[in-house]
This record gives C-alpha cells, sequence and structure tokens, in this order.
C-alpha cells in the first residue's frame, strides 16, 4: 500500500486510548484505518479514526499523524515495521511494545514513552515525561532492544529495568536514571540528577565526566581503555560523533551498584 | 598445442579439490606485532587435514580502518572436512592462541546462518566475571584478563568452500623450484578468499591416498619423487631433479583459480625455462573431488 497522512481535525475535549494507531499500521489500507476504533478512557463511548482525522494518501510508504495529539494517548503502540512520523505532541505511553521499523516524533511525549520497546528505532525530537522505557505494569524489563533516542530532556526513571538495546538521551535527566537496570547501554550526554544507577544490576551506562554517583553504590572511578568500546562508538558515530570519540580513548568506569552486588558500570567521558 | 608461460609448458591436466566447510574470524590487536604474533599461534600446526585436523593461515593482513574496534588486525581463515571437526578446533585455538596472547581481541570475519562458537566457549573462562553486550544484534563477551579485557564475538560464521586446489612445480634444480615456488606463493599471498596453508605455502611431501603401512591414510607419492627414478614408473622425464606443490583452500571456485592463474604465472616469470621444465597439477584421476581445475581453462 501507499502512505497515509493523517490529520487533526479537532482536538478532543477528552482523552481517547489511541493504542490502535500502531501495529501493522503501515500495511493497512486507508478505509480500514478510517475505522479503527479510539475508545474514551475512563468512558463508554469511541469515536473511529475518521471521527477527528482526515486522511490523506501519501506517494512514499509512511505513516503520518499531524497535530496537537496529547490528549491521545497509545500511538504506535505495538508498531512493528515501516516509518511512522509524528509532528506535534503526543500523551502518554507513546510507541509503547514497539517491536521494529523506524518512528518519529518530531513534539513532546507524555509519561511511559516506549514502555518495554524492544525493537527498531525511535527517535523523539522533544522532551518526554516520566518513566521512559519502562516495563509494563507487572512486568521484569522494560526497554528490550533496538535504539531509542531522545533530543530533548527526560523525567524520572528514565530505563528503569532496562535490559537490552541502546537508549540515548540527549538533554538533561530527572532522577533514578537507569535505576534497576539489567544490561543494555543507556548514554546520557546532559545534566543527570540524583539517584544515578540505584539497584543496578549490570548494563553499561554512559554519562558526562563530573556526573554525581553515589560512592556507596559504586567503585571508585579508574582510567580504562575497553575494546568494547570502540565497538559502542561505531554504534553511536553517526549520532554522537564527539562521544565516539571520546569513548575510543581513556574513560573513567566504576562498577555497581554495589548494595545489590551488582555489576554494572557507569563510564564517565 | 601445449600452453606455455613464460615458455614454461602448462601440462593438460586439472587439480582435482574437495568440498569443505570454511570459517574467518578476525585477531585485532594494540599493535601490528601482538596481532601477528596471535595469528601465528592460532595457525600454527594447521597445514594439512589429514593430521592437523584443520587447515588454517593468515588470509592477509588487516589495516586500522578494516577492522571492528579500529586496531591491527590480522584476517584468518580456516578449512576442515566436516563441520564438527572446525566447530571442535576453532574455539580450542582461540582459547589457547588468542584469548592468552596480550591487548589481542577476536571477531567474526564472516556471515552465515551456521555458526563456530567463539565467545560463546571462552566466555567462561571469565568465572562469572564476563560481561556479555549485545550491539546491532551481535554479542560480545568481555572477559576480565590481567591486562584489562579480552574481547571476543560470540560466534563467526561458517560456510561452504573447497580446498585443495594445487600445482606442481617441476625444477630442473632444488634452488630453481625454491625461488619460483616462493614467487607463486608471494603472488598468491594478497589474494582474498584463498590461503596457501603449508609452510612458506609450499609442500614437498605430495601424498597419495593410503599406504603400505595399514595405521596411515596418506603415504610419499612415489611418482613423484626424483631419486625413486628408474625404480618406479614417474610421469616427467630426468630433466626433473625436484619438484614442489603449491596448495590452495579458497572461499569459491573463482577465488582458487585466481590463485592457481596468479601463482603459475609467477613462477613461470620468476626463473623460466631455466629453472622449470614444466608446471601440472594433483589429482586423483576425478573419482574422489568434485571440483576440478584445468590448467588450460585456469590459465586463460
Amino acid at each position: 500500500m501507499t502512505g497515509v497522512t493523517l490529520t487533526l481535525r479537532t482536538n478532543p475535549d477528552f482523552h481517547l486510548d489511541a493504542s490502535a494507531i500502531g501495529g501493522s499500521l503501515a500495511q493497512q489500507p486507508i478505509a480500514e484505518i478510517l475505522q479503527l476504533p479510539l475508545p474514551v478512557i475512563a468512558g463508554k463511548a469511541a469515536l473511529m479514526v475518521q471521527d477527528i482525522f482526515d486522511a490523506l494518501p501519501r506517494t512514499d510508504n509512511r505513516v503520518v499523524i499531524q497535530g496537537e495529539l496529547s490528549r491521545l494517548h497509545g500511538i504506535g503502540n505495538r508498531w512493528s515495521s515501516g516509518a511512522l512520523l509524528v509532528e506535534g505532541d503526543v500523551g502518554d505511553g507513546f510507541a509503547s511494545r514497539m517491536s521494529g521499523g523506524d518512528v518519529h516524533l518530531h513534539g513532546n511525549a507524555g509519561n511511559k514513552t516506549a514502555q518495554q520497546m524492544r525493537g527498531g528505532i525511535l527517535q523523539v525530537r522533544g522532551n518526554v515525561g516520566d518513566d521512559l522505557g519502562c516495563p509494563l505494569h507487572g512486568r521484569r524489563s522494560g526497554f528490550s532492544g533496538g535504539t531509542l533516542q531522545v533530543v530533548g530532556n527526560v523525567g524520572q526513571y528514565a530505563g528503569y529495568r532496562m535490559r537490552r538495546g541502546t537508549l540515548i538521551i540527549q538533554g538533561d535527566c530527572g532522577p533514578y536514571l537507569g535505576c534497576d537496570m539489567v544490561a543494555g547501554t543507556l548514554v546520557a550526554t546532559g545534566c543527570v540528577g540524583s539517584g544515578l544507577g540505584v539497584g543496578m544490576h549490570r548494563g553499561t551506562m554512559i554519562v558526562p565526566s563530573g556526573t554525581e554517583f553515589s560512592d556507596l553504590r559504586f567503585t571508585p572511578p579508574e582510567s580504562q581503555r575497553l575494546g568494547i568500546a570502540s565497538i559502542i562508538a561505531n554504534d553511536l558515530q553517526a549520532r554522537l560523533p564527539t562521544l565516539a570519540a571520546a569513548l575510543r580513548s581513556t574513560i573513567a568506569r566504576s562498577l555497581g551498584d554495589l548494595t545489590c552486588s551488582g555489576r554494572g558500570e557507569l563510564w564517565f567521558y | 598445442m601445449t600452453m606455455r608461460v613464460a615458455g614454461v609448458p602448462i601440462e593438460a591436466t586439472f587439480a582435482e579439490a574437495f568440498d569443505m566447510r570454511a570459517t574467518r574470524v578476525i585477531i585485532t590487536a594494540e599493535t601490528v606485532d601482538w596481532a601477528r604474533d596471535a595469528a601465528a599461534a592460532m595457525t600454527g600446526f594447521g597445514t594439512s587435514v589429514i593430521a592437523c585436523g584443520i587447515e588454517i593461515a593468515v588470509e592477509r593482513e588487516l589495516s586500522p580502518d578494516e577492522t571492528p574496534d579500529g586496531r591491527p588486525g590480522m584476517a584468518i581463515l580456516a578449512f576442515a572436512v566436516s563441520s564438527k571437526e572446525l566447530e571442535k578446533q576453532i574455539p580450542r585455538r582461540a582459547g589457547q592462541c588468542v584469548l592468552t596472547c596480550p591487548t589481542t581481541a577476536l571477531f567474526a570475519g564472516i556471515d552465515s546462518d551456521k555458526r563456530i562458537a567463539l565467545g560463546k566457549q571462552l566466555r567462561y573462562f571469565g568465572d562469572g566475571y564476563q560481561i556479555s553486550k549485545m550491539i546491532n544484534n551481535r554479542r560480545y563477551w568481555r572477559i576480565p584478563v590481567m591486562d584489562g579485557e579480552f574481547l571476543c564475538e560470540q560466534d563467526t560464521g561458517r560456510v561452504d568452500a573447497i580446498g585443495g586446489g594445487n600445482f606442481l612445480l617441476l625444477g630442473r634444480t632444488l634452488a630453481d623450484v625454491s625461488v619460483a615456488c616462493r614467487a607463486a606463493a608471494a603472488a598468491i599471498a594478497p589474494l582474498a578468499d584463498v590461503i596457501t596453508p603449508f609452510p612458506g605455502g609450499a609442500t614437498r611431501s605430495g601424498s597419495k591416498v593410503g599406504s603400505k603401512y595399514s595405521g596411515l591414510f596418506a603415504s610419499t607419492n612415489e611418482a613423484f619423487c626424483p631419486t625413486l627414478r628408474g625404480l618406479v614408473a614417474q610421469p616427467f622425464d630426468d630433466q626433473v631433479k625436484a619438484i614442489l606443490e603449491i596448495v590452495i583452500d579458497g572461499m569459491t571456485f573463482d577465488s582458487i583459480a585466481l590463485a592457481m592463474r596468479v601463482g603459475i604465472t609467477a613462477a613461470c616469470e620468476s626463473v623460466g625455462t631455466d629453472g622449470l621444465v614444466g608446471v601440472t597439477a594433483g589429482n586423483y584421476g576425478g573419482k574422489l573431488g568434485r571440483h576440478h581445475f584445468h590448467l588450460a581453462e585456469v590459465m586463460k
């Protein structure tokens, strides 16, 4: 099929569950997309996409969604293939359970963005609320694969119980970054709040030198040159060339969280 | 009409080669010397599947911009008659020869769905302190060692390949054929996808299948031993005083054919008819190996 541009016609007065605008939407015909349900959160009514969006076919294969979408929650839910571009602010749960494809958000996102994401590439050119990449309720693992890049700031508990993949935050981070991290690579290039790496089991967090951390929880930083840093640098080269260059030389490394026998590592560049 | 290169006659025969399984690994190190040392250790005792298990040699040196971690490196090709043997030999050699060598790292050198373990086995040396890292769908193992960390990719690919491409240089003297042989090996060395696993790229102990002694798979090919002239039937005249063989393993038929052409040309041009009586190739009548490299076609 060809792509589609969905433009928000009217900003709803109530919050909608827009998780139907996700999955394999890129493979669906426009007529089907227009019939997708948008249930009112905490209500009995349900709208359809056609009730609030205008749809126009595109010459490329992308799905583009435009408008002030902050009352629509769950856009990009279970996104699995194809390209999605969202232009405007979105609500909570953006790109939750994403497993593949290429998703770009030119705007801000609410809480629980990319919760339990496990594949694909997600880039947010804006700020994000709390619990970026967190697990779904009752699940053990959060962000579990793919590449997630936030150009702006993020709230608290970003990367909570992260298990795999690469999470890049270029703005400032709230408290408890990488809390209970299980594995994966988390890069933060801005200021980092308190509680860095609390409960960290394994994984790698790369933060600017001078970032505060608890010396009860982590070993004193030691200068090291690691082979794996060059491999990670290759992966980050296109997005963060300055950081990539720094990783190819010596870094300072701390291990922890010692209070839970963790073997995670903080790299200071 | 007999084909000639630099006046040296090329016999109208063929080299007979066999299906093999192959892999490539990349060793990197802080300096090219350490990379060479590790490669030399890993490729030691790897001339022939007859007794070494695998045929293994350096394919070529890699510059820092050709390696995954931006350090000097060596590409190594290994061939075996069975996947099982390759799966046994590669982790063993990697563990004893690369893991042990200061500053080295080990990476996959070829992609394939079929895999040979590297770090997947070696990680246990870390005794629980090893760290796994998944980057771009490739898993790496970081094993703490006395000079820092040994970085090793989880596994490498395994592909079907061909072993046993060959040609024989019939010399007027041992000195002449030795010079020709060195020239051939040097010409083949820069080529991708092939190795010449014997010492210096050449062997003097051309063999036949079987032996009068029951325990041996292979024994000297008396038909090609000049010192037995008059005692056994030989396919060349008395001008031939020494013979050396170049054996080539390659990833594809074309890569071996190219190596044979380049090697034969270099050998003939190095000493001409003053040094070589002719060039021939080894085969078993075409009954054992399904890959036949006819010299006339290879040299076209």
